[in-house]
């Protein structure tokens, strides 16, 4: 039995396609945004699509006080061949990732049930593999690659354990029991 | 490895192994031969592969078994374990940085225009720095094993004297000699073989508790050499009784990805188990009402009964004796898989809660799965926590 989470249907906008974002977060560049569906964005949560594709997959849980922004390069371009520009890289988030308060994330990927905890900062062009848990608390450094199946934590984020092989099935159970149980008030 | 009971919200519901530990209902494995639920304590784990955690390339069991266990490409910062990354100069001298902590292979003058021989001044300089440990070491070890067989023949010669004087004087038989082998020996070398050349991190989280580190890269000065990254392995899962394959990988081809061709987990033999509604019976709030809602996510048709625990069990921790446990037995058909509706069976467990300081209870379970062409069973207990009064 989780706990069944009500919210005030007048501080939350709902799409069709059942994602339900909050009134008070702030989100730029809505072209470059796509998102399957049943997603939850909770208060002053940053999602900046002005800088580059944002591709979010299903079931995503994003706690308050997040921001979501895409990961740079230098690098030349055909504007400018001779200097190094910063290059703006696309954001893919899979499905089923829950991304704990306070965390800022300018990763370039994040694998399928993942969980990221509260204050971590995941810092530019970052890989998370599939099944990984990332700890409270966490820094990753620039270009790390977490592979799959592991537990990162610390500052900076190493290599602590391995997660068991029911971890995706845990996470999906636990973030559609959560998209279940938030419920507008009646 | 880690585990989820660290991290789950009450209430919870657990499956007590045979070997008294607890795990939630989806880190449980099933043994069918065995026809048990077991922990992951109860298994035994066979390496597949060796696996770098940064580049990802696959080292198979067999070249791994030259006791190269650690990434050709990939380094590791000796001050704050970050993976390190390539670096070009201005003078187009290439060399490894760290992300984190600043620190260069610069500081050491390991940098080189062609990027494949800073591996070469790397490994070079490893075998210069340890060159001499290691002959001093070498030749201890001669003369250790030198002097053992010595020992071992003057032992044997002791020996024969000794049956000749048996003979002689009709002494009841000689005992045993102990020999002293040379297993210690050997393992104390190599152990220091690689702690001289590599470095292997090894962590073991069994009743340990991992300090997560905070770094402050000014105060420790850039003069040591990077360390080759040690490198993750992929294994299989099997029984430890019966030692048969619960768990195993299978690599796809030209890819860096695993997936499983033999899984065999708790969750998909048994029922699933999920707590409802908790409510008081009585105004004076001496019994409670717990609905536990039980789910079918196999593939086929499910029978199971409950059984009551011993007196002993429940007295020694602390359960609470559930009232009404449901005597027959109960089927569960997988008629609406399609429909993806969710059909389940529940029962309300009345507890009394007079003196108790805890709600925690359990029950045991076994189950028979109707499988095409056996019928399997499973026996396995149920211990479930909602909280503290």
């Amino acid at each position: 039995m989780d706990a069944i989470i009500q919210y005030d249907k007048s501080e939350f906008h709902e799409t069709s396609s059942g994602i339900k974002i909050s009134k008070k977060s702030i989100i730029k560049g809505t072209e470059q945004i796509n998102v399957s569906g049943r997603c939850i964005f909770f208060h002053d949560v940053i999602l900046r699509g002005d800088l580059a594709k944002v591709s979010i997959g299903k079931y995503l849980v994003v706690h308050e006080k997040v921001t979501l922004k895409p990961s740079y390069t230098y690098g030349y371009t055909k504007e400018s061949p001779t200097k190094k520009v910063i290059k703006f890289l696309p954001l893919m988030i899979s499905d089923y990732v829950e991304i704990d308060s306070s965390s800022i994330i300018q990763a370039s990927k994040i694998g399928t049930c993942t969980s990221i905890g509260k204050n971590c900062y995941i810092s530019h062009r970052c890989i998370i593999g599939e099944n990984s848990i990332i700890l409270d608390d966490s820094i990753l450094p620039p270009d790390t690659v977490v592979p799959a199946n592991s537990v990162y934590g610390g500052r900076p984020a190493i290599y602590i354990a391995e997660t068991p092989e029911s971890t995706a099935i845990i996470q999906k159970q636990k973030l559609i029991n959560f998209y279940k149980n938030f419920v507008p008030k009646s | 490895m880690f585990q989820f009971k660290k991290i789950a919200k009450l209430p919870l519901i657990l499956i007590l192994c045979e070997c008294g530990r607890e795990f939630l209902q989806e880190e449980m494995y099933c043994c069918l031969s065995c026809q048990n639920s077991i922990c992951r304590y109860c298994t035994s784990n066979e390496i597949f592969c060796y696996y770098c955690r940064s580049c990802g390339d696959v080292q198979i069991t067999s070249e791994a078994s030259n006791l190269t266990i650690s990434c050709s490409s990939c380094f590791e910062c000796p001050i704050c374990k970050n993976v390190l990354r390539r670096q070009v100069d201005t003078e187009k001298n290439y060399g490894f940085i760290c992300s984190y902590c600043f620190y260069t292979t610069r500081t050491i003058g390991v940098t080189d225009p062609n990027f494949q021989q800073v591996y070469a001044k790397i490994n070079n300089a490893y075998k210069n720095e340890y060159e001499a440990e290691y002959k001093d070491f070498q030749e201890q070890y001669n003369r250790i094993k030198s002097i053992e067989n010595n020992n071992l023949i003057i032992k044997k010669q002791q020996k024969n004297k000794h049956v000749l004087k048996s003979l002689t004087q009709s002494c009841p038989k000689s005992d045993a000699l102990t020999h002293y082998s040379n297993s210690e020996i050997e393992k104390i070398a190599k152990e220091k073989n690689l702690k001289v050349i590599f470095q292997r991190y090894n962590l073991d989280l069994n009743n340990k508790q991992v300090q997560l580190q905070d770094f402050n890269p000014i105060q420790q000065p850039p003069t040591q050499l990077p360390i080759p990254l040690g490198l993750l392995s992929r294994k299989n899962r099997k029984c430890r009784k019966c030692q048969k394959l619960i768990f195993t990988l299978q690599s796809e081809k030209n890819s860096k990805k695993f997936a499983y061709s033999v899984q065999n987990l708790h969750y998909d033999y048994a029922p699933y188990f999920q707590v409802g509604k908790v409510s008081y019976v009585n105004k004076e709030r001496t019994e409670l009402s717990v609905i536990i809602q039980m789910f079918n996510k196999t593939k086929n048709a499910i029978e199971y009964s409950f059984t009551q625990l011993d007196s002993q069990t429940l007295e020694q921790y602390k359960l609470l004796t559930v009232k009404n446990l449901p005597s027959p037995t109960f089927t569960f058909n997988n008629d609406n898989i399609e429909n993806d509706v969710q059909q389940y069976q529940k029962f309300e467990a009345i507890l009394i809660i007079k003196d108790a300081t805890k709600i925690q209870f359990a029950f045991c379970v076994s189950a028979k799965i109707k499988m095409p062409m056996d019928q399997q069973q499973l026996n396995y207990n149920v211990n479930v926590y909602i909280g503290t009064l």
